[in-house]
């Protein structure tokens, strides 16, 4: 049974039937039930904004919804994310057609545009795209990457999702192997990674087989996941992973000394934007909420994310060994409890007082100089207070934030 | 004090499958010490048709510790030199000596590696493994001959994409170095040329200090055309390596999988290279260990300890 936190049901549910009864809610269920004070605001919190969402899809539904492309991206960005999947498999796909490409400032960096450039010109949307769709499973299967794509999917289904029978972990199996190489034959120059198949099988939860196919293309084709399908990883996800240091020695210079000082290098964060994070983190609902803010930010906003987690996790690094394996291990294991929402906020924080074009160029070139130099320069850093209060603030600042923004949205 | 204790040469351990070994020495002095446990002899067969060689029982397991290791009182009978400072029992200077030792863990996709890293940290076979993206990081401590030895295993990404840009890097300052194939799986053994390429890119050629060992998983699978166990022997032959085959699965393998580790582990304590010794060179060698440990005992109160 499909539990939901207002009742009665959105009738939406009905439109959906074909979506996978996954147990979307059931980890915020244990949790909603405890009694407190936090609890409750943050419940009601999400029940408001579950009602504002309702009423926002109810009141444009026979309309396009990419003329209202700004009002989705601040109901997934905001605290709570999209809520529910029911709403995440009708507003997914208009967010990942109408993807954020690069900032408009992004011009400034003429060597990563002129990447993405080169990358954009290699293919001709439609006449690839239809082709994709008259592709057999015979065609299919014989593409290169079938047999790796089928070990992994067979590996990560045995156990994720949970909760789900047999015979639906049979069905998905079968819709998602055939679903990723669709993807990957939009280009032939399209190269699998393992860790690929983690963003698919969370599309196709969400979306179902038919929304799928244009989500996972959309991203593979215009997002983030073009870079690394295209490029090797070194010159993709690697070095935007450089960047997390960058971000780091001004959000707390200390802590990126230490990582710094033991050589601790990015690998133990290189699943966090090759799979958005699905790969790590174990719960169904943490992952869809990551998706609904990537989905609606900026392609480097996951290096902002990580630079949020790790400054998360600044006592357990500064009281960890003091040597590179074990902060590796320290920092790959993603926490239980996480709080998504205040990290969320603060890489998008983060990822304003610093824009991606910034952080590639000056605050780039700045870091290199640190790094030459090993003197104590006088960087600016963010005030620590700015960064203290959200964390302090929790649950009751997502709660009051949803308040204040649901104010300004009649404007 | 009461009891004499005299210095017996470790014996030699046989690091090939084909390799007969020489007969085993009772040893009476100390049969219930713990570090004694720590020194499983692995039997192979001389029939190389045998794909599975038989597990030899030992009496006592280690078992496996969580870092820090948890450091067992010392006997009082160990110390025999009367040169010997006096040991306090679960002092950290029951040891003579604390080494780390950096393993990789190489070979394609899914033939096996992280079991083959669980099975040996954690003892045990995990239920659902998924892929590995980058590197994961386990460790394991064991005593081997009175001194402390810290694994550091690196668990690696087997796919082409990860192989050549991010594994590269985990190859620098390496100890040793296992690769990896699925014995069910013909084209993870033709690969292992592309893996040993990528490895002596990176100065870890087959003469060099650091030890190689290849290991054929999955023995526990029936299958047609499986690697035969002549064909990968001639391969390590030619490429410097120990060959093993063994199922991570197979809770009956769990022995065996733990002495290859061992064997391995020996090897880099000895810090000597791993090649085949005549008969010879390994008397040689004896001698030489022989007047290195009357030297070493000499000045065992100078050492210091270092990781």
């Amino acid at each position: 049974m499909h539990s939901s936190f207002s009742e009665p049901n959105s009738p939406l549910k009905e439109v959906l039937v074909d979506k996978w009864q996954t147990a979307s809610c059931s980890d915020l269920g244990e949790e909603y039930v405890k009694p407190g004070p936090l609890a409750r605001a943050k419940f009601n919190a999400l029940r408001n904004k579950r009602e504002a969402i309702d009423r926002f899809l109810k009141k444009h539904r026979k309309e396009d919804l990419s003329l209202y492309i700004d009002e989705l991206r601040d109901f997934a960005i905001s605290p709570g994310g999209l809520v529910d999947d029911e709403f995440r498999a009708v507003i997914w796909p208009v967010l990942s057609a109408n993807l954020v490409q690069n900032d408009d400032l992004d011009d400034v960096s003429s060597s990563y545009d002129s990447d993405f450039e080169s990358a954009q010109s290699d293919f001709d949307e439609e006449p690839a795209y239809e082709e994709s769709e008259e592709l057999t499973l015979e065609d299919l299967k014989g593409h290169k990457e079938w047999n790796q794509v089928e070990l992994d999917v067979h590996r990560t289904l045995s156990r994720f999702p949970p909760n789900i029978s047999d015979t639906h972990r049979d069905v998905l199996q079968t819709e998602l192997i055939p679903l990723i190489v669709r993807v990957l034959s939009i280009n032939p120059r399209f190269n699998y990674y393992q860790g690929f198949h983690d963003i698919c099988l969370t599309v196709l939860l969400v979306c179902g087989e038919v929304d799928a196919l244009p989500v996972c293309s959309n991203l593979a084709k215009n997002g983030s996941f073009n870079n690394y399908l295209l490029k090797t990883l070194e010159k993709s996800v690697v070095r935007e992973l450089d960047l997390l240091y960058v971000i780091l020695s001004r959000v707390d210079p200390s802590l990126e000394q230490v990582m710094r000082s033991v050589e601790l290098g990015t690998m133990f964060g290189l699943s966090w934007p090759l799979t958005w994070f699905s790969h790590t983190l174990k719960q169904y609902q943490q992952i869809v909420r990551f998706f609904d803010v990537f989905l609606a930010s900026s392609p480097l906003l996951p290096i902002y994310v990580s630079a949020a987690v790790v400054v998360f996790r600044r006592a357990s690094i500064l009281a960890c060994e003091r040597e590179m394996p074990f902060l590796h291990r320290l920092l790959t294991e993603m926490p239980h409890e996480l709080p998504i929402d205040t990290i969320i906020k603060d890489s998008v924080y983060l990822s304003k007082l610093m824009p991606p074009c910034l952080l590639k160029t000056k605050y780039t070139n700045e870091y290199r100089k640190i790094v030459s130099k090993p003197s104590k320069a006088a960087v600016k850093t963010i005030p620590r207070y700015a960064l203290q209060f959200m964390f302090v603030a929790g649950t009751v600042g997502a709660a009051a934030s949803f308040f204040f923004f649901k104010q300004i949205h009649p404007m | 004090m009461s009891e004499h204790h005299v210095n017996i040469p470790a014996p030699q351990f046989s690091t090939y499958a084909t390799v007969i070994d020489p007969p085993k020495h009772v040893t009476a002095t100390h049969p219930d010490e713990l570090t004694t446990a720590s020194h499983p002899q692995p039997t192979h067969p001389s029939a190389p048709q045998d794909p599975s060689p038989a597990v030899p029982s030992t009496p006592v397991r280690v078992p496996y510790p969580t870092a820090p290791p948890p450091i067992p009182p010392a006997p009082e009978a160990v110390t025999a030199g009367p040169k010997k400072m006096a040991l306090a029992p679960s002092s950290t200077k029951t040891y003579k000596q604390k080494r780390t030792f950096k393993v990789i863990i190489v070979g394609n996709a899914a033939v096996g590696k992280t079991c083959l890293s669980f099975r040996f940290c954690c003892g045990r076979f995990p239920e659902h493994t998924e892929a590995t993206i980058g590197v994961d990081f386990r460790e394991r401590s064991c005593v081997i001959e009175n001194e402390l030895l810290r694994v550091q295993l690196w668990d690696t990404a087997g796919q082409e994409r990860y192989r050549q840009s991010i594994v590269a890097h985990y190859y620098r300052n390496v100890n040793a170095v296992v690769f990896v194939y699925d014995v069910t799986c013909r084209e993870s053994f033709n690969d292992l040329a592309l893996w040993i390429k990528e490895c002596e890119k990176h100065g870890l050629v087959g003469d060099s200090e650091v030890p190689r060992i290849l290991i054929g998983n999955k023995c526990d699978v029936e299958c047609t055309n499986r690697v035969s166990t002549d064909e990968a022997q001639m391969f390590a032959d030619r490429n410097n390596m120990a060959l093993f085959e063994t199922s991570a699965k197979l809770a009956s393998e769990a022995d065996h999988v733990e002495s290859i580790f061992l064997t391995l582990l020996h090897k880099l304590q000895q810090s000597k290279p791993m090649h085949v010794q005549s008969q010879d060179e390994r008397h040689q060698k004896e001698q030489e260990r022989l007047i290195l440990k009357a030297n070493e005992t000499e000045n065992v109160e100078e050492e210091g300890f270092c990781c």
